[in-house]
Formats: structure tokens, sequence, C-alpha cells
């Protein structure tokens, strides 16, 4: 299973951090009075009341949210009430709730639809479940069912609860918005929510290679040990070697750790993906051969290769001891941010998650990122990440609303993803109007919209998600290029607040932007994609349990030398007869029904 | 005095133990009901009645992992072992804190001592991590005594020990409690007795303590037999990892793993089912024990 990415991505956009940087922004009082007195502009929706708009036109330097035309046939007269299941946690200021606030306001006057909230919940591994568990078994399911996960949402297929929303989808769905972001990568979106051919729910998709490595290393260790950047793995391995030979981390004397790695070998934050896409394979995932076959990368000879240089690495103390005891994060903070270990593997957003920590904790530290190392063969290849999660967006069957439904989460798309329409919010909600100077501050970690759409948990519909949903997955690198590409070009007295927030960041904030972009654009060229993307088979629910817990034990006791090299020969055997040769068979069947 | 009479005289106390007997018979025997799922294919949508059965095979898929063995004796052995530090460990901690003069000091180290249960294993754990970590605190103690550092979490000769030791460390403190208060019941006279009779405190013990409290100790014992398939779920996920598979992967964390891959509810069912199977044989020959050898009975 895809490892999830456990925390609120939220706490890892730059807004909160670019907000707190804003101190000092100082203005003149000819400013001030230049747009302290805009008029409130409606933009050509002189139907919406100005106070339900979006943005701060009436401050000085404020700015104003232009809205998407209003879709056709909306809003709909006499309103509609619609109940649907929510991911939260959520928070509003004075007197509002999930069911009435800034969001729910503009958007019964946009569309007519009233939301009546059915079941919430917070929790995203159990407490879902427990609650779509009870909605089924009580026969009680809401109107719209907010990210589904995926045994459930079999359960509801199996039983026929769903709507087919194919017909609805193509005569009325967004076609930029939804349509065209949807089919991006040849409609990889709807691996789950296609069933057969038809439409049995909307897409979750998160943002494009949000997952994808980096090279993340120590620049003033570089240049401590007179080294450069690697880009092979041997070179990676003798720069670890030198950082760890010259014990530079910050713990007790020959403690510093080489490359930062976790209990997964494949994961989402000091990954060791990269090391085996430069022998061309990937743990776990499931890839064609020449053949056109979908063979189990674990099992191949290449990973006895790779697992015989981790083995060696191991033993000369590149990594930590206890590595397979650690979980992703406590490598971001326990190693990275203490200043034990000066490589990484991990996502762009390294630069917010440990990396400030190492900065805050040695102010001298100073980082640099790099593309992943290639292999002996030149290879260089990494784990691919799949901006579709594993949960659908439902409609109950018999529901009758899915137009309108479609509709409104179109309008919203287009509201949050264009950064065009220089959307930020609601003051007073989202972000605060801190004084005079055109100062804009978020107001707390369960409010945070700065960067424009992955706060948006308050409306119904994949972009407003808890959780960054959105239906563009190329949204967060759009919005880097257009700050750069547009904003950055307005000469700095004629900016407004909001520019304000976002331009001239600090170091590492710039370092995230431009690995995010970088990571975007190899996303499709250098990942190595898991081609097996169904539930799973008859053979896997007897056996796969058993297969993985071999094949872990097998594999980390390798690497730590508990065992010989040679051990992966009889796992290879062992995984074959224990079920891995029917599953294969299995696994095949499906692939080749797909095509 | 007729039943009449005594029906007269005794209804308030029936009455009483009304809502009792309704909280158990709802909350504890009619959930029984779900045990069915253990005998199907169990599906949300269909429900209890309408799920296809299947007989015994989720029972038989239970016993027919390749490493059924293996996760049964380290369920065995871990469960075996931490009710035995544990009963051992409050009944020795009991008898200390008991004989301590001080109130206070009593006070303050019975409350020390049970702190831990009172934390979750996710919290314990992290803190465990980091004390066992190979440049925790545990180990440069080690290293500065002159030892080798150890990998406490990641080793399979340490695995289990450092389970049951943490497991004894959360624990023994609340099963003290009963002891403790097992011990007040004791008759002082019998002590002041032995005092003037020339009996040191070690005798005491031995001959007053001890035999006061055996019917408690017999009992908790027996009780805590029905656990003997309890190895610690919450702790052990907490703490494991691949490398340490071999003598850490209990029956539960094996069927979580299993469960991820789908939803299994018969399957945890059905090991549910089983764990309270030989949790209720044991707990029956042993009040059978307690009985025979201790004198205790419920009826």
């Amino acid at each position: 299973m895809k490892k999830r990415f456990p925390f609120d991505t939220s706490d890892l956009k730059p807004s909160r951090r670019d907000f707190m940087r804003l101190g000092g922004t100082s203005l003149a009082a000819a400013m001030m009075m230049r747009y302290g007195t805009l008029p409130l502009l409606a933009q050509g929706m002189g139907d919406i009341p100005a106070e339900l708009h979006p943005g701060s036109p009436n401050n000085p330097r404020g700015w104003t949210t232009t809205l998407p035309p209003i879709p056709d046939g909306m809003p709909v007269d006499p309103p509609v009430t619609i109940t649907g299941s929510r991911r939260g946690p959520w928070e509003f200021a004075d007197g509002d709730d999930i069911e009435n606030s800034n969001f729910t306001r503009l958007n019964a006057a946009v569309t007519g639809i009233i939301w009546k909230l059915a079941f919430s919940w917070t929790d995203n591994e159990e407490e879902v479940l427990q609650k779509y568990n009870l909605a089924i078994a009580g026969d009680d399911l809401p109107d719209f069912m907010e990210t589904v996960p995926l045994q459930i949402y079999a359960e509801l297929l199996e039983n026929d609860l769903l709507e087919d929303i194919t017909d609805v989808y193509d005569a009325v769905a967004h076609p930029v918005w939804l349509k065209d972001a949807w089919n991006f990568g040849n409609g990889v979106a709807w691996q789950y929510a296609e069933v057969n051919g038809r439409k049995m729910g909307l897409p979750h998709t998160e943002q494009a290679a949000q997952n994808d490595k980096l090279l993340w290393i120590r620049q003033d260790w570089l240049d401590a040990v007179g080294m450069s950047l690697p880009t092979t793995v041997d070179e990676l391995y003798a720069v670890a070697k030198a950082f760890v030979e010259a014990d530079l981390g910050h713990g007790p004397e020959g403690s510093t750790i080489g490359i930062a790695a976790a209990n997964n070998l494949v994961t989402w934050y000091s990954s060791l993906d990269p090391i085996f896409g430069a022998w061309g394979v990937m743990p776990g995932y499931w890839t064609p051969d020449e053949s056109g076959d979908l063979q189990y990368n674990s099992v191949l000879p290449e990973i006895k290769e790779v697992l015989g240089v981790l083995r060696q690495w191991y033993a000369e103390g590149i990594f930590a001891q206890d590595y397979f005891t650690l979980r992703p994060p406590q490598t971001a903070f326990g190693q990275i941010g203490a200043n034990t270990c000066g490589i990484t593997m991990s996502p762009a957003f390294a630069a917010l998650f440990g990396l400030p920590d190492s900065v805050t904790n040695d102010p001298s530290a100073r980082w640099t990122w790099g593309d992943i190392p290639a292999g002996p063969t030149g290879i260089k290849k990494k784990a691919w990440s799949n901006h579709v999660v594993d949960s659908v967006f439902c409609f109950r069957k018999g529901f009758e609303h899915v137009d309108l439904v479609l509709k409104q989460i179109g309008w919203w798309a287009e509201l949050l993803q264009n950064p065009e329409n220089r959307y930020h919010g609601f003051e007073g909600t989202d972000y605060y109007w801190r004084n005079d100077d055109g100062e804009v501050d978020s107001m707390g970690a369960n409010l945070d919209l700065a960067s424009g759409y992955d706060g948006n948990k308050h409306i119904w519909g994949p972009p407003g998600t808890n959780g960054s949903a959105l239906t563009e997955p190329r949204f967060e690198t759009n919005w880097i290029k257009h700050r750069r590409e547009v904003w950055a070009n307005i000469p700095e007295a004629e900016r407004d607040a909001y520019m304000d927030a976002f331009l001239g960041s600090d170091e590492l904030s710039v370092m995230w932007d431009d690995a995010n972009v970088f990571a975007v654009d190899r996303w499709e060229l250098d990942g190595i994609r898991n081609h097996f993307t169904t539930f799973p088979t008859r053979t896997m629910e007897l056996a796969l349990a058993s297969l993985n817990s071999l094949e872990a034990e097998t594999f980390v006791n390798i690497i730590t030398g508990q065992v010989s090299l040679d051990d992966f020969d009889s796992f290879v055997a062992d995984w074959k007869s224990g079920g891995g040769d029917a599953i294969t068979g299995e696994v095949n069947e499906w692939w080749h029904g797909q095509m | 005095m007729t039943f009449r009479e005594y029906l007269k005289r005794a209804w308030p106390l029936y009455v009483m133990i009304v809502p009792g007997v309704i909280f158990v018979l709802l909350f504890r025997y009619y959930p029984m009901y779900g045990i069915v799922i253990a005998f199907q294919d169990y599906s949300l949508a269909k429900g209890f009645l309408n799920s296809p059965w299947v007989g015994w095979e989720n029972f038989e898929r239970l016993f027919s992992f390749a490493e059924f063995g293996r996760f049964l004796g380290n369920t065995v052995l871990i469960a075996v072992a931490k009710i035995v530090a544990d009963q051992i460990g409050a009944v020795i901690l009991a008898l200390l804190l008991n004989e301590a003069r001080v109130i206070l000091f009593r006070r303050a180290i019975q409350t020390l001592v049970y702190l831990p249960h009172f934390l979750s294993w996710i919290v314990l754990g992290g803190i465990l991590l980091d004390i066992l970590a190979p440049y925790g605190i545990l180990n440069q103690a080690i290293v500065n005594l002159g030892g080798e550092r150890q990998l406490f979490l990641g080793s399979n000769s340490w695995f289990r020990g450092t389970v049951i030791l943490s497991g004894f460390w959360k624990n023994v403190g609340f099963s003290t409690i009963v002891y403790l208060a097992a011990l007040t019941a004791i008759n002082p006279t019998l002590h002041e007795a032995a005092a003037i009779d020339g009996a040191g405190r070690f005798r005491r013990i031995w001959h007053i303590t001890l035999p006061g409290i055996r019917p408690t100790i017999v009992l908790l014992a027996a009780l805590s037999l029905g656990d003997v398939l309890q190895a610690g779920f919450e702790q052990i996920l907490t703490l494991y990892s691949p490398a340490v598979y071999r003598t850490g992967d209990i029956i539960d964390t094996y069927v979580y793993r299993h469960g991820i891959v789908s939803a299994q509810y018969s399957l945890a069912g059905a090991v549910g089912l089983f764990k309270s199977f030989i949790g209720f044989f044991l707990i029956v020959s042993s009040y059978y024990l307690a009985d025979r050898y201790a004198g205790y009975r419920i009826l």
C-alpha cells in the first residue's frame, strides 16, 4: 500500500512562514491615501453582494479577488439542500460553523446550494472507516461523500449504493478546471473513480511530484571536506563516507550518520528509493518487463545488487545503526534537524520540514539540493509519487443533484486554482489585516489558506477538502511561476499587500520553490511508476501479509548483516512458492485485461 | 422464613441489581451475537443476517499462516513472562511500600510507579525509542561504564526483554494497588502479637503478611491466566520493526498487518474468538485450581 503523508500538508506550505516574516514592511502614507479608498468592485458579479466577496479591496494596498462567471442556471431557485460528509478539523470565528461560513454564504449566493453536514471525522486512518461503516450499516448515506477510503468504496460499489455520474459529468463538468485537470497524465486521475469505463465518483488528486525525492545535502559540510555535490551513487557514497569519517555531526563523538534512512526503504522522507532507482528497480512496485508482463521488482536480481551495496554501506557506518526502527519524521527531526546527518533523499518540502530545524539548531548550517544520483550504468530513477490518492468523492445512488454539485466544484476549482483570480481566502477567516501598513497575517494553524488552496477546507468538493485535495496537479508550480514571472515584474512600489506576502522569501523558501518546480519538471521523466493500481487480488488477501513480512525481514537482515546476501535467493524462492507466482498471474490477468 | 416473607424483605435489593444485570446483558452478552462474523465472509453492507456463511474457513486461514507457530510462540512467551513479572513484581513492591514508615514517601513512590499506567503506548513508545536509541541515554551510560552499545529494539536477542521490562514498568504500579488494599485488611493485632513473640520484620512478612494476602495473589494470578494470549498489541506495534519479527511478532500485530491489505473483519473476528476461547478455558481451569488450593470460590 502506498504510504500516505501523515500530516496535514498545510503545515508545509510557504504561507505561514512567509507571513510571519512580514514584520517590517513599511508603507508611505501616500500609498494609504491612494489605495485606502478603493471602490467596492463587484467584477461583473452584480448579484453577489460585496460583503460575500473574498479579498480585501477596501484596505490600504488591498486587492480584489476575481470571481469566475456564475455557472449556467445558477443560483438555483428555490435553493437546494444537500447533505455531505466532511473531514475535519476546522475552526471558525464568531459564531460561524461548517454549515454557515464565508464559504457557504458565498457558495449559496453563487450556486443556490445549502450544505448540511451529515457527519465528520478528523482521524483519517480509523475514524473515517468507522463513520462510513456506520453510515452503510445504518443505511443512511449522505448525498455527497468526501474522500471515501478505497475499502469502503469497494463495499459501496459491490452493493450498488453509488450513483453513476458519467453522463452528468460529460455534460456539465468544467472543461478546464475539472476535465482538463483530471485528464492530465492520460487520465491517470481516474484510476479508482472510474470502474469499467463508468465514472462512479470524482478523483482525489494532490499536487504532482509531492513526494518525489531530491538530494538534500549540507553545503557547509561539503566545503569542510572539500568535495562537491555528488551526481552518481559512487560519489554520494564517497561524500557520505567523508562526512562520517570527519565526524561533522553535532551528536556524541562518532555518531555522525552518512545518509538518513528510515524503517521503509521506499518512503516519503529520508528514502532510499533513488538508490534502487539507480539500478532501474523499485522494491514493492510492479513494472512491465520486455514482454509487457508486470513483474514484481522486489525479487529481481538488481535488488540483490542494491542490497549488497546498502549492506556494505551499513557495515561502514553510512546509515544509523538503528535506521530500521525510525519513522520518517524521526529522521527529519532527530537526524537532519539535530544536525547529526548531512544527507537525505527527501521531497522538495524538506526545505520546510526538517531543514528549518537544522538551521535553527545550528545557524551556520547551509543546505543545498541537487538531482538524485545516477547509478553505475547511468540510470537515474526514483519512485514516482502518485498524485492520485486512494480515496474517491462519491454520490449516493439516486441523488438527483449531481449536476449542481459538479457545477459548484468547477466554479470553486477555477476560483481557487487560477492564480490570476488572486484568491487568498476571506479576511477575518483565513488571514487578517494587521495594521494600516497593509500587513496581512494568517490566523492560526487550522486556518492556513495563504497559498491559495490547501487550507480551503471549508466548502464541499475536491478543492475544498481537508488534506490538500485539488483538481490541477500542477497548481503549486503554476502558482510559483505566476509569482516569479508576473508579480516579480511589478515595481515594488506598485505591489499590493498580497504580493508583498509572497515575494522576497528567505533562503529555504526560495529553495523549496526551486526544488518544487524542478521535481515537477522531472516527474514524468525520472519516476518509476507502480503499475498495479487496483484492489488487492484474491491471493494477495490471503498471502500478501506473509510475503510482505518475509520481504521486509529479509531485506533488513541482509542490510544489517544478520544473514548472508545469498539469503536473497532463498527469499525469492519462498516468495514464489508462498503465493508470489499466483499473485503474479492474477496481477497480469488484471493488467492485460486493462489494455 | 417463607419465600414470600423473604421476598417482602429483600425485594429492594433485587431491584437494585436490575440495572447492573441489564447493563451486563446489553453490553456484554448481546454483542456476543457479533461472533457470527467469525464464521462468515462478513460484509458491512450485507450485515450479520445476509453475509455468506463460510464455516471454519477463517480459522483454517489463521492456523495455516506460514508463521503461525512463530507468532503464537512469541505471543505466549511474551504474555507469560509479562504475567509472571507483573505478579511477582507487584507483590514485592506492595510489601516494600507497606513496610515504608514515612507515609509521604510511600504515597510519593506509589504515585510515581503507577504514573506510566496512564500514558498511552504511543507516548511511552516515543520516550523509549529515545532512551534506547544507539546514542540514547541508556547506551551512553553503558558506554561510559565501559560496555558496548546495544540495539535494544533492533536485535532479536534484546527485543523480548525490552518488551517485557517496559511492559513491567508501565503496569506494575497499577497491579500493586490491589495488593496494597489487601494488605490493609490484615488485622494489625496479629503483627503486634508476633512482634511481642520476638518475630522480626522478615518473619512477620513470611508468616503473617504473605498468608494474609494469599487468596488475593492466587485470585489475581488465576484471573491473569486469561490474558495468556494478550502480549500487548499497542506496545509491540509501537516498538517493533521487521528486524525483530522473529522474536517480536505476535498474533495481533500479524493480523493487523494482514488486515491492512483489505478489510478483514471476519479474520479479526476469528482471531478474537480463538483468543477468547483459549482464555476462557484457562480461566475455568485456574478457577478450579484457585478453589482447590486457595479455597477461593465465587458461590
